[in-house]
């Protein structure tokens, strides 16, 4: 175990600086370079480095739940923001905006960005499933 | 109103499947989730095709775009008609799938895969754009080869294995058709396409159109490409190969339908020609390689293909009559073919094996199955008052009328082989009175459950068969609507077009 200590002093400064970055990533993406899809990707990534340096169990435990469920609950947030429009008289996956004043900032929400954060869990969720899988056998 | 209406069929699976990943430890809450999900897309299918039977097409672009740009999703008389039955054969499978399916399967995914495929089904049914049709026949794809590999022993991963290269195959071909069409047109719009196709050299439309005819040739088991299909479907079990039989082939007769009456018929005596010579040779190989098996589902597989033949055959002679033939075929086979299937499952159960020589005397012991296997099987073979009969009946007509006797020929030819092979599994499995039965085999239980499924289908072949009058103007009426192309583009592109 001596020669992960490196690894796992690494790891521990860098799985919060990727989570965080994912999450930039993520929002970012809706005008610039980035979106759901490659903020999952960095997110599993920091997962995934978090598992080598320690194990696939508390790699597992860091994430509370089953990574199907992670995936399933991405899968219900994207569908919903393609939903929430047939409610109100719009075709499906048409976007909805809310603005509002959040500590003197203009904020510019939408289902779009809901989408997107769905997507980012299904693929952290996708990957976990793999990665898990794949350790078991 | 109709919005939700017509994003429903795809929408109600796909939340289905999403709640079934959430919750997939805990099995009787799927369990309830499955049948209700699979019930209100019955329900839904049916308010679907009320109305558009009643008002005419809806067409709707997701994300309120206009019309050529967004992913139009279009419902006319055809589609609705598919999604309908596909949505009973569904619904039938998953009853059936209920008493049939182990705990294994369960644990991974069987539920959820199922409604990813309907998913995939409804949306290739409903979609008003090609590559979105693409993505649709990748959905199905994915979930069907899960499915068709799952708990995979040997025998059933080799089939698998032929069944997704060779899919993956027409996967290329349709894609690399609708690279080229995209950048001769300009557009994947169904109605725009015909409208822009219209204009153009008829010689490059065709040549198009021939790459797609292979795409959706291989999905649809024709002729020379047809291997895949007797390869694989016997392998999983009944539940999962009856909607395979019922609806995966269907989608490419779909998909060569709607192609070829809507985008591609720049050329008609050429392509169509070729698509009769085609559905001919497909209905005679498909009915000798049933005769000559033994085995009680690669007797149906091989009927599968041989009946594609006679829907590409009315496709092929291009007239209104024709067409409600081929769509009146359609749904007759889809319910008749997955019932076949499901009983198959059944005797499976009770006798252990698939093998005709290894059953027997079911027809002595089991006397209501066999008079519902009765129903399906002949009306395949196209006896009288069922409704394989009437379907085969408007072809001949049309066939007759259209004056290729050589074609007729061929076909009443194949009905008699049809009978002749039904007779074989009705002989060789239910009337003969000697077998070789499995040792030990004890019947896992679930078997009057699976009738359920059986009886009901089988209800709705006979009822096909009593009211073949409103059925025939039905089909009539959406052969009708889709040769008259311009009440589809006024529908999807507005009335400018």
């Amino acid at each position: 175990m001596g020669e992960l200590l490196i690894l796992r002093f690494g790891a521990r400064i860098l799985v919060p600086l990727f989570l965080v970055y994912s999450l930039y990533i993520m929002l970012r993406g809706h005008n610039d370079a980035g979106g759901g899809f490659s903020g999952g990707l960095i997110a599993a990534t920091a997962l995934i480095l978090y598992g080598l340096a320690y194990d696939v169990r508390s790699m597992k435990n860091l994430l509370k739940v089953h990574p199907v469920r992670v995936f399933g609950f991405g899968l219900l947030m994207a569908s919903s923001a393609a939903v929430m429009p047939l409610f109100v008289g719009s075709t499906a996956l048409t976007g909805m905006w809310i603005d509002f004043e959040f500590l003197h900032t203009h904020i510019h929400l939408g289902t779009p960005m809901l989408f997107d954060l769905g997507v980012f869990h299904c693929v952290v969720g996708g990957v976990m499933a793999i990665i898990v899988t794949l350790k078991e056998y | 109103m109709t919005k939700a209406l017509l994003f429903s069929p795809v929408l109600i699976p796909y939340f289905t499947a999403t709640l079934c990943f959430v919750c997939h430890k805990m099995k009787r809450t799927q369990r309830v989730l499955v049948v209700s999900g699979a019930l209100l897309h019955l329900a839904a299918a049916i308010a679907l095709f009320v109305q558009v039977r009643g008002h005419g097409i809806i067409a709707h672009t997701a994300g309120d775009w206009s019309a050529p740009f967004g992913i139009t999703l279009v419902a006319d008389l055809l589609s609705a008609i598919m999604v309908l039955v596909s949505s009973i054969i569904f619904s039938a499978t998953v009853v059936y799938a209920l008493f049939s399916i182990g705990e294994e399967e369960e644990h991974f995914f069987y539920y959820p895969l199922m409604h990813t495929l309907i998913l995939g089904i409804s949306w290739a049914f409903l979609t008003g754009d090609l590559f979105n049709m693409y993505v649709s026949f990748e959905v199905m794809l994915i979930s069907s080869f899960i499915l068709l590999g799952l708990r995979g022993g040997r025998f059933q991963m080799e089939g698998s294995m032929k069944y997704f290269l060779v899919n993956l195959l027409s996967s290329i071909f349709f894609l690399t058709g609708l690279g080229i069409l995209y950048g001769y047109a300009g557009t994947l719009n169904m109605a725009d396409l015909s409208v822009k196709l219209a204009t153009a050299d008829p010689r490059v439309v065709t040549l198009i159109s021939m790459i797609f005819f292979v795409a959706f040739g291989i999905k649809s088991a024709l002729f020379p490409v047809f291997s895949w299909l007797p390869a694989a479907y016997h392998t999983p079990p009944a539940a999962t190969s009856a909607i395979f039989a019922g609806l995966l082939t269907k989608v490419g007769v779909y998909a060569l339908i709607r192609s070829y009456t809507l985008i591609f018929v720049a050329e008609v005596e050429f392509t169509h020609q070729i698509i009769v010579v085609i559905a001919c040779l497909t209905m005679l190989t498909g009915v000798l390689g049933a005769y000559s098996q033994s085995d009680f589902r690669r007797i149906l597989s091989f009927h599968i293909i041989s009946q594609i033949g006679y829907m590409i055959w009315g496709l092929g002679m291009f007239t209104q009559l024709a067409l409600a033939g081929s769509i009146f075929y359609l749904f007759h086979h889809i319910i008749v073919k997955s019932n076949l299937f499901f009983i198959s499952g059944i005797v499976q159960n009770l006798h252990g094996s698939y093998k005709l020589d290894r059953l027997g005397y079911l027809f002595r012991n089991k006397l209501v199955l066999s008079m519902l296997f009765f129903i399906p099987a002949f009306s395949l073979a196209g006896f009288p008052p069922l409704s394989g009969f009437f379907a085969k009946f408007l072809l001949v007509k049309a066939g007759v009328d259209s004056g290729a006797y050589w074609a007729v020929i061929i076909a009443l030819f194949v009905g008699l082989m049809t009978a002749l092979s039904m007779t074989k599994i009705w002989g060789g499995a239910f009337l003969k009175l000697r077998n070789h039965p499995v040792e030990g085999h004890e019947p896992p239980g679930g078997a009057k459950g699976m009738m359920v499924s059986v009886a009901i289908l089988a209800t709705i072949t006979v009822l096909i068969g009593i009211f073949s009058g409103p059925m025939f103007s039905l089909a009539y009426d959406a052969a009708t609507q889709i040769l008259d192309r311009s009440v589809y583009i006024t529908a999807v592109l507005g009335g400018g077009a």
